[in-house]
């Protein structure tokens, strides 16, 4: 059994390895943005050599998400309103989730509504980031949508043995992370640490991924890991989409001295929480 | 609170909810427009994705019923192994029940 484990987390690695990297559009705007001389037209360009990208990144910096509703016609100009960061992001969303097949499905298992899980977690930990004062709140959306990241790892690389994982959640009703460890030995927020170090993904982001379950890093409280957890237990519990088993985990009660959120604010900002989702499934997932 | 609606899924009688602008900000259809058959060749001729329509549930008021509420209830209990410990995991399971209960009563 401790052979085909270890001989599994190879495969993961070496199809990782072998993932495509990041499209050139956002190696060329990493370059761009690392460099303090660089205007904004320097990266509306850039955008602009990827039509399909730049139509999305207006598409989605004129949603109501951002509270700029049908006022940028220009790269430039959602560069000006949103920053470099936030457009970097919504290209790198959009990039990560064309990256994968949509089509495929494993049992009870399809990337559609994986997404639809991941895009609730998104706005959620955006929309509790803004409540916390968080001063990097581009990091936030992206953290929530590339959380379970590692369970398209799985269910791209290996997908005979996530057949297995899939059938001890029906027959146990297991959470999925832990069927993951009983097939694989790790689960799929190891996965995605090992897909963010390939990606080089900042190093918050890294760890919220990777730690998302207990949200908090190596007991290191951490505000945007902290957010991810809850917002996935809240997207959990609305059954917005559907994250490979339909158990809602208990907060770790140690969040909640970390994002002292107020104590009505799901009854505040659910509503508001949900039309964003509903919003972002359409712009992301729809062409 | 308005949607946006893909131009394939457009019903007729839709009302826009905000006004439908191309990409110069240049007003093609002003806001309140109930979309017709003409209105929809004409955002396909310009290449319109999206449009963003009013919302019917706006104005919708869900009596939620004392036994939607227990089946809300249930559905979400199966689910969980746990019980709130405060008061904002309190309101958490308090708004999605009234999710799930909402649902029932329609």
């Amino acid at each position: 059994m401790e052979q085909s484990n270890s001989a599994v987390i190879e495969k993961i690695k070496r199809s990782i390895q072998n993932l495509p990297t990041l499209p050139t559009v956002l190696s060329l705007l990493n370059d761009a943005m690392a460099n303090p001389m660089t205007t904004t037209d320097d990266v509306a360009k850039i955008i602009a050599t990827d039509q399909a990208s730049a139509f999305k990144v207006l598409r989605v910096a004129n949603s109501p998400f951002y509270g700029f509703s049908g006022r940028i016609d220009t790269i430039s100009q959602a560069i000006l309103h949103l920053g470099f960061n936030e457009v970097r992001n919504i290209v790198l969303a959009l990039s990560i989730i064309n990256l994968f097949s949509k089509n495929k499905t494993l049992l009870s298992f399809k990337p559609v509504n994986f997404w639809h899980h991941s895009i609730a977690v998104g706005v959620t930990t955006r929309m509790i980031g803004s409540h916390c004062g968080s001063s990097n709140l581009e990091n936030y959306f992206l953290s929530g949508i590339l959380h379970d990241i590692g369970k398209l790892l799985f269910f791209e690389y290996a997908d005979t043995e996530y057949i297995k994982v899939l059938t001890i959640v029906d027959q146990k009703g297991v959470f999925i992370r832990e069927a993951e460890k009983e097939v694989f030995g790790i689960d799929h927020a190891d996965a995605a640490k090992l897909l963010a170090e390939r990606w080089r993904l900042p190093f918050s982001i890294k760890n919220a991924l990777a730690y998302h379950h207990t949200g908090v890093v190596n007991t290191v409280p951490d505000i945007l890991t902290s957010a991810v957890h809850l917002a996935d237990i809240f997207a959990r519990m609305m059954e917005l989409g559907y994250p490979g088993d339909n158990l809602v985990p208990q907060p770790n009660k140690h969040i909640w001295t970390v994002l002292k959120l107020p104590r009505d604010f799901f009854s505040k900002f659910s509503a508001q929480i949900i039309s964003s989702y509903e919003e972002s499934v359409n712009l992301l997932l729809h062409d | 609170m308005a949607r946006l609606v893909p131009v394939d899924q457009i019903e007729l009688g839709m009302v826009l909810a905000a006004p439908l602008v191309n990409r110069y900000g240049q007003v093609l259809l002003a806001e309140g427009v109930e979309v017709q058959n003409k209105h929809i060749i004409l955002m396909k001729t310009w290449g319109v994705k999206f449009i963003s329509v009013a919302s019917e549930n706006d104005t919708e008021v869900v009596e939620v019923t004392d036994e939607a509420k227990k089946m809300a209830e249930k559905r979400i209990a199966a689910r969980m192994n746990w019980e709130p410990q405060s008061d904002i995991e309190t309101d958490l399971l308090k708004v999605a029940v009234n999710r799930f209960a909402k649902l029932y009563s329609r």
